[in-house]
This record gives C-alpha cells, structure tokens and sequence, in this order.
C-alpha cells in the first residue's frame, strides 16, 4: 500500500455555534481517486472548505507530511492542495487564458508557467483553440473542465473536486469523470472527488466514504459500496 | 467654425485630464468595491508634491510627475494597509464614512502645511502655444492630454497583460476563485487603492500645470470623477477615457452657449441621465 497523502483524523467543522462536521476520520493515499459521497446537508462542502482552510476546525488534518490544521489557506494550497470548488468559481468576464494562467498565480518562474500551460492543453486540446475566448460563454461542461484546468495548472498533489456532476448532462459528466482518470495515471495526481451523484463518483473510484449529517457512515471499495444495499437504498432508491 | 473647433480641443485636452482623474477612482471601486471619497485629495496631494518638486527641486514638473505618483503611492498604500484593511469588504456607507474621514483629514493638513494660497504650477514654456487649424494649443494643455491618455492606457494594457494586473481583474470578479488560486486579499488591495492613489496623484500634478492649486480642490473632483467613472463604466478603464472626453466636451460646448456657471448642472446632469438610460455606463457591459 502506498503512503498517505492526506490524513483526518477526528475533524470538526462549522459556522459560528452551528457544527457542520463532527469527528470525521478518513484518509486519502498517494495515488488515488476517492469518493467521498454524502447527499444534501451532509457536510460536503463544509469539508472542503475546512481542509482548504477556509472555515476554522477542530482535530487533525496532515497533508503530505504536514499538519495542516493551523495553518492559512495560502500555505495549504501551496503545499499542493487544491480544489475545484463547486459552482466552478470561474472568472467570468476572463479569457480561458487568463483563468488558467490564475491558476498558476504563485508559480513567478514564467517558463514553468508555460510548460504547465503546455501540459494542459495537452490533456484539453480544445481549451487551447479557444483560449482566446471569454470563460463565461463556454457550456457547462466546457466551463468545468476549465475548472479543473485552471487547479491542474497548480500542480497539485491532491486535486479535490467538489460536486462536478451537479447541472451537467451524464454524457459529459463521463467525460469529465475520464479525464480526472488521465490526470491520476498520466500526471500522478491524486483525486479527491466529493459528490452527491454516488453513481458516477464511485464509477471510476479505488475507495469511497458515506457522509450522512457530518459524519462517515460507510467506507470501503467503490464496488462494494456501489453493491451495499443500505448505500443501495439510501442514495439509488433501489 | 473657428471657435467651435477652439472649443472642441478645449474640451478633448481637459477630458483627457478627466479620463485620467477617473480612472483611480474607478480601479478602486471596481476592485475593493469601495467609492473613495478621498480620491480629489490624492489629487490635490499629488498636485502639491509636483509643485514643490518643481520650485522647490527644481524639476521639470512633467518629470516631476512619477515622482509626485510615487509619494502618493505610498501614501494610498499605507492608508489601505492599516486603515481601509479594516473595513474592507464591510457595508458601502462605512467606507463611505472613513473615506470621508480621511478626505477631511488630507483637506486640512493641507491647509495647515500648505496654507490656503492659491498656487500655479507654472514651467518657462507655459506660455507657448502653436496653431492647430486655426485653433491655438498651448504645449502644456496638449502634454498633459498626451500624457493623461498614455498612463490611461499603460493601465489597460497593465490590467491586461501583467501578472499583478490579472490578479486585479481576478480579485474583483471573483474573490473566493482568487483566494483559492494563492492570492493574498490584504496586499492585493492595498497595491490597487496604491495604484488608484497614485494615478490621482498623477492627474493632480497635471490639473497643477493648467489650473490653479489650493487645499480645497478635492471635493469637487472627487464628484466629477464619480460622475465619469459612472458614465464610463467600471469594469473597463477604456470607459473612463470615452467617460472623460465626452464630459470635457459637454463642458466646455455649455460653457461657450450657455454660461460657465452651468457647467456642473450640464455633467450632473447627464450623469442623472445616464444613470437612468444606460445604468451599467456607456462602454459598460450589461449582465
């Protein structure tokens, strides 16, 4: 078994007075694609928001040897921990160009920028036609994958992609869910995919996690939880 | 026909000055979302600084220039760091009210530094002038059109091209993307209310050289460059420029037909009418 890359242990999380996440362990190693599923409420995106560092939290989180839980969001993306947020978050009114090229803010060494660039349009050759165009008129799947674009140009270690699938068609969605599977095999990344579409996150999943109401109710293989008739019944309706 | 045309350089020189006043004023508010009221004293510092570089040391007060921004830069930078930082992103009457602090507060230091004497900025060749056409152009009106419309400019393409420009763009269209990406909200605001600052700074050393000084000139600048940043749009400092001409234009065309003290109700005036027409600005994109 490779080695752990990200480590939480006994995480809380919330707003104000309002726990969102309470106790959460999981763990996610070197290598990997995760789902971790939950449906409406159930934490998803407080998670990521607390491992990014956006929201103050109790417990452990280590990440690629660090203890992360104290430290600023700045220095935990710099570690190499980046998400795709939900909703894309994608600057708009900006070339596809000038989103990717964001993605790639820290980086000040310009030929590093450029052969990550290079990298990318590797993997989407249509983001490299069109790059010249305005991020707001591409479709939903198109502005999702400049999403995860613009986080490759980070060159993350961890990618964590929250709720990919939400508004898209299933065609594209599988798209989508092939390329985050070039992006593990061909560039070594590891991906953490939280979804409420449990179909499609534990399709191309090695482990997957249940959250219900902020805590890990299920965990195990992605097939053997696609199989378990409680996460059958709950989230399929079969 | 003569004297329309005099009329019309007039109004084009003095809008490219307007272009320039506006355009920190919109950078600021676009970005940091915040309507900077003490934007007219930046320039009344600014026109200061280029005064007493220029009597005092003795430099041409077109090069003084970017050093009179430099200082102002500085200033705005200091004033975002440890004053504006804490409000940011807090309700607009707030930062309407600290800003306005801060107007009062430049205002009068002003007047007790500099006194309420009205200055000139005034280089040997302030006097001289060619013939455009049958038009006269005195050199400073058309240098400070060139060089209003060249920092105008070199913005837009800093916006567009420069590392820190794309962060700016970045930051105001979406500040949770850009924190996500690594950038630091703080300095990033702080270089921009700098960069706003100091582009007052600018335009104020140039207001020096074809208008008179004294401590009290921010106020009403601060109001016109509202109206242009207004009429221009936010989002595109190409606006401030379309903004500036076009209310230089009016200005000087209703000072000539109608009297000079109308002026002020012809600019407000449109800016009422724009704001009811075209509320996004003229160049403005709509939603």
């Amino acid at each position: 078994m490779s080695e752990v890359l990200l480590g939480v242990d006994k995480l809380g999380a919330g707003y104000g007075d309002m726990a969102v996440l309470l106790d959460m362990s999981f763990e996610v190693r070197q290598g990997e694609i995760v789902s971790l599923v939950g449906s409406n409420g159930a934490g998803k995106t407080t998670l990521m928001r607390a491992l990014s560092g956006l929201l103050p939290r109790k417990g452990s989180i280590r990440f690629a040897g660090s203890e992360i839980s104290g430290m600023a969001a700045e220095r935990i993306f710099s570690l190499g921990l980046v998400q795709v947020p939900e909703g894309r978050q994608l600057f708009g009114q900006m070339s596809v160009l000038d989103n990717l090229l964001m993605g790639a803010y820290l980086c000040r060494d310009k030929k590093e920028e450029k052969r990550r660039l290079e990298r990318v349009f590797e993997l989407f050759p249509i983001l490299q036609e069109r790059r010249s165009q305005r991020a707001g008129v591409f479709s939903g799947g198109e502005q999702q994958m400049i999403a995860i674009a613009r986080a490759l140009m980070a060159e993350p270690r961890l990618l964590m992609v929250d709720e990919m699938s939400l508004g898209l068609a299933p065609v594209i969605v599988d798209k989508l869910l092939d390329a985050l599977v070039a992006i593990r095999d061909e560039r070594g990344v590891t991906v953490l995919l939280v979804e409420q579409d449990v179909f499609s996150a534990f399709s191309i999943a090695d482990r997957g996690y249940v959250l219900e109401l902020g805590k890990i109710v299920r965990e195990g293989n992605a097939e053997e939880l696609v199989e378990d008739p409680e996460v059958r019944r709950a989230y399929l309706g079969i | 026909m003569d004297l329309i045309w005099q009329i019309f350089l007039n109004g084009i020189f003095l809008g490219g000055l307007y272009a320039l006043m506006a355009l920190g004023l919109a950078l600021v508010w676009g970005v940091l979302n915040i309507v900077n009221l003490a934007h007219g004293a930046f320039i009344m510092l600014g026109a200061y600084a280029c005064y007493y570089l220029y009597t005092g040391g003795h430099i041409d007060p077109f090069l003084a220039l970017p050093l009179a921004m430099l200082i102002i830069f500085a200033l705005g930078y200091l004033i975002q760091r440890f004053v504006l930082n804490l409000i940011v992103r807090s309700a607009m009457f707030t930062t309407l009210l600290i800003t306005f602090g801060i107007d009062v507060v430049l205002t009068y230091m002003a007047q007790i530094i500099f006194t309420a004497d009205f200055k000139t900025i005034n280089p040997p060749y302030a006097g001289s002038n060619f013939q455009l056409f049958g038009a006269t152009v005195p050199y400073v009106q058309m240098f400070t059109f060139v060089v209003a419309l060249a920092v105008t400019v070199g913005l837009s393409v800093f916006l567009r091209r420069a590392r820190l420009g794309r962060a700016i763009r970045a930051t105001a269209q979406n500040l949770t993307a850009a924190r996500l990406y690594g950038v630091n909200p703080r300095t990033l605001y702080a270089i921009t209310f700098a960069l706003g600052a100091a582009l007052a700074g600018g335009a104020g050393g140039l207001y020096g050289m074809v208008s008179q000084i004294n401590p009290y000139i921010g106020a009403p600048l601060t109001a016109k460059s509202f109206a242009i940043a207004i009429i221009g749009g936010l989002d595109n400092p190409l606006g401030v420029i379309v903004g500036g001409l076009f209310l230089g234009l009016v200005e000087s065309f209703t000072a000539l037909y109608i009297g000079p003290t109308y002026t002020s109700v012809a600019s407000f005036g449109i800016l009422v009418l724009v704001l009811i027409i075209r509320p996004t600005g003229i160049l403005g994109r709509t939603a």
